[in-house]
């Protein structure tokens, strides 16, 4: 905990790696508003926790910062506006594609290609042009040491990726996303399919991960966010409600509705 | 204080209601104890001396209790924040509780020692002392059971009360020690229970203490 207050001070003079200004967000061309006035910082190479229940928008908020929600017909930011990495990710100069290799995105369900463990990892290397198989090798190493996976597969790279196990899997995705050095992780429920013991991996790897990165995790598992997490953000019907420390959020909170929520009341 | 919504688990608010109503219990046992010991020493009454020390086990069992309850609902419910700071503050409370418990067990065996020793007793010295001691976990308690923060930051002024009435006793009944009267040994008795009564009063404060952190998450101790 100790070194947490201490990082809290430190960003105070870093500047954001995300800045969220004023942000409406709808999925039907503006009628209706999933997301309204959103304005928020994360600080860079922190783990920024995103809850609120189901419906809140807190995942939609996260898939804006890779412009995930692109992919939805009528879904949009209708107002406000994202920078991330000092750079306003709906400018049209932006390449999306070049965005997604900033801002790399683990989901709640592993998704592992059909392919050998180590053909996932080198996957988007591969599509980055990288094909010397050396280079390839060391960087399919880093990135699987860097998920804490190296040590439970170095034998079996060439296998199928869907010989591992769910906590495994899940890693592998985290592997495949570090593997093209992105600056940014969000992570959508990463380890609500897995069981405690792979869950601790996880957490422990997005603890480790923290030095390099920055993280946004959306999680429905209070303590998940107090364990993993620098920053908590509340979310309730598509509004930021309350943003702070995440030691402030689950000891102090300024607003009765976010105390309610994590303390499990009726709100 | 701020209306509490239920908790969505209902046995969640049960057993946060269990821990208050077991550290109110103690309190109140806690309370009469000190009573009876005074009594006992008012009232020249072994039985009452002896009935205080025997209840003291009553008085550990308790605690332990309040901790087991807590550690359950640590366990199963994980309390974050105010709820957090209700649990781990009722089990501060009840280990002040239990302080204040041996603090009546001393005065009773003081007390049995001097009807024992058929000295003459001048209870009298610590009537008033006695009184705002009590009155000190009266106040505590109704603090702690409407969780009323400005009510638990009042004990610390009346406290002052006592610790100033406490330094005028001890200026008293030491001038009676000083002495080589025959009753020497009775107010060493008597000066040791004004000890008592001071001490009481100060775990009232760390009672009052807790509350105010329960209810504004704001830490006042060790300001003075």
């Amino acid at each position: 905990m100790i070194h947490k207050v201490i990082s809290e001070e430190n960003v105070k003079t870093a500047p954001s790696a995300i800045v969220a200004q004023d942000v409406d967000f709808s999925y039907d061309g503006g009628k209706t508003l999933s997301l309204k006035n959103i304005s928020l910082e994360v600080p860079p190479k922190k783990v920024t926790a995103f809850i609120g229940p189901s419906g809140c928008g807190k995942s939609t908020f996260l898939r804006c910062f890779n412009r995930m929600n692109d992919m939805i017909d009528g879904a949009g930011v209708t107002r406000g506006s994202i920078h991330v990495l000092d750079e306003e990710i709906h400018h049209p100069s932006i390449n999306v594609i070049d965005l997604r290799k900033k801002v790399g995105m683990v989901f709640q369900k592993s998704n592992p290609f059909p392919r050998s463990i180590s053909d996932n990892v080198a996957y988007g290397l591969r599509l980055n042009g990288i094909t010397q198989k050396s280079e390839l090798q060391d960087r399919v190493e880093h990135s699987l040491r860097g998920a804490a996976l190296w040590d439970e597969v170095k034998d079996r790279l060439h296998e199928s990726a869907f010989s591992l196990s769910g906590g495994q899997q899940q890693r592998l995705c985290i592997a495949r996303t570090i593997a093209v050095e992105p600056r940014v992780i969000l992570m959508d429920e990463p380890c609500s399919a897995l069981d405690p013991v792979a869950t601790a991996k996880v957490e422990n790897l997005i603890s480790e991960l923290a030095k390099e990165y920055t993280i946004v995790i959306v999680t429905h598992n209070m303590q998940q966010a107090t364990r993993v997490s620098d920053f908590t953000a509340y979310f309730y019907l598509g509004e930021l409600l309350e943003h702070g420390s995440t030691k402030k959020i689950f000891s102090n909170p300024d607003l009765k509705q976010t105390e309610d929520y994590i303390s499990g009341r009726f709100g | 204080m701020q209306e509490q919504t239920p908790h969505i688990l209902s046995e969640f608010d049960e057993a946060l209601q269990l821990i208050k109503t077991r550290v109110i219990n103690m309190a109140s046992d806690c309370r009469m104890h000190l009573s009876m010991a005074l009594e006992g020493l008012v009232e020249n009454r072994l039985d009452l001396c002896n009935e205080v020390i025997a209840e003291d086990d009553n008085v550990d069992q308790q605690e332990l209790d309040i901790d087991a309850i807590t550690m359950e609902i640590l366990t199963r419910f994980n309390p974050v924040a105010s709820d957090l700071r209700f649990v781990i503050s009722s089990m501060n409370i009840s280990r002040s509780l239990e302080r204040i418990g041996d603090h009546a067990v001393n005065i009773a065996k003081r007390t049995r020692k001097m009807i024992k020793n058929g000295a003459t007793r001048d209870s009298s010295h610590l009537n008033e002392l006695f009184d705002l001691a009590a009155e000190e976990i009266n106040e505590a308690m109704l603090a702690y059971s409407d969780l009323d923060s400005e009510r638990a930051r009042r004990i610390k002024e009346s406290d002052q009360k006592l610790d100033a009435l406490y330094k005028k006793k001890f200026k008293q009944l030491s001038a009676f020690i000083e002495g080589d009267s025959e009753e020497k040994n009775q107010y060493i008795q008597l000066l040791f229970i004004a000890r008592s009564l001071e001490r009481i009063g100060d775990l009232a404060v760390n009672i009052g203490e807790d509350i105010v952190f329960i209810q504004s998450a704001e830490d006042i101790r060790h300001q003075g």
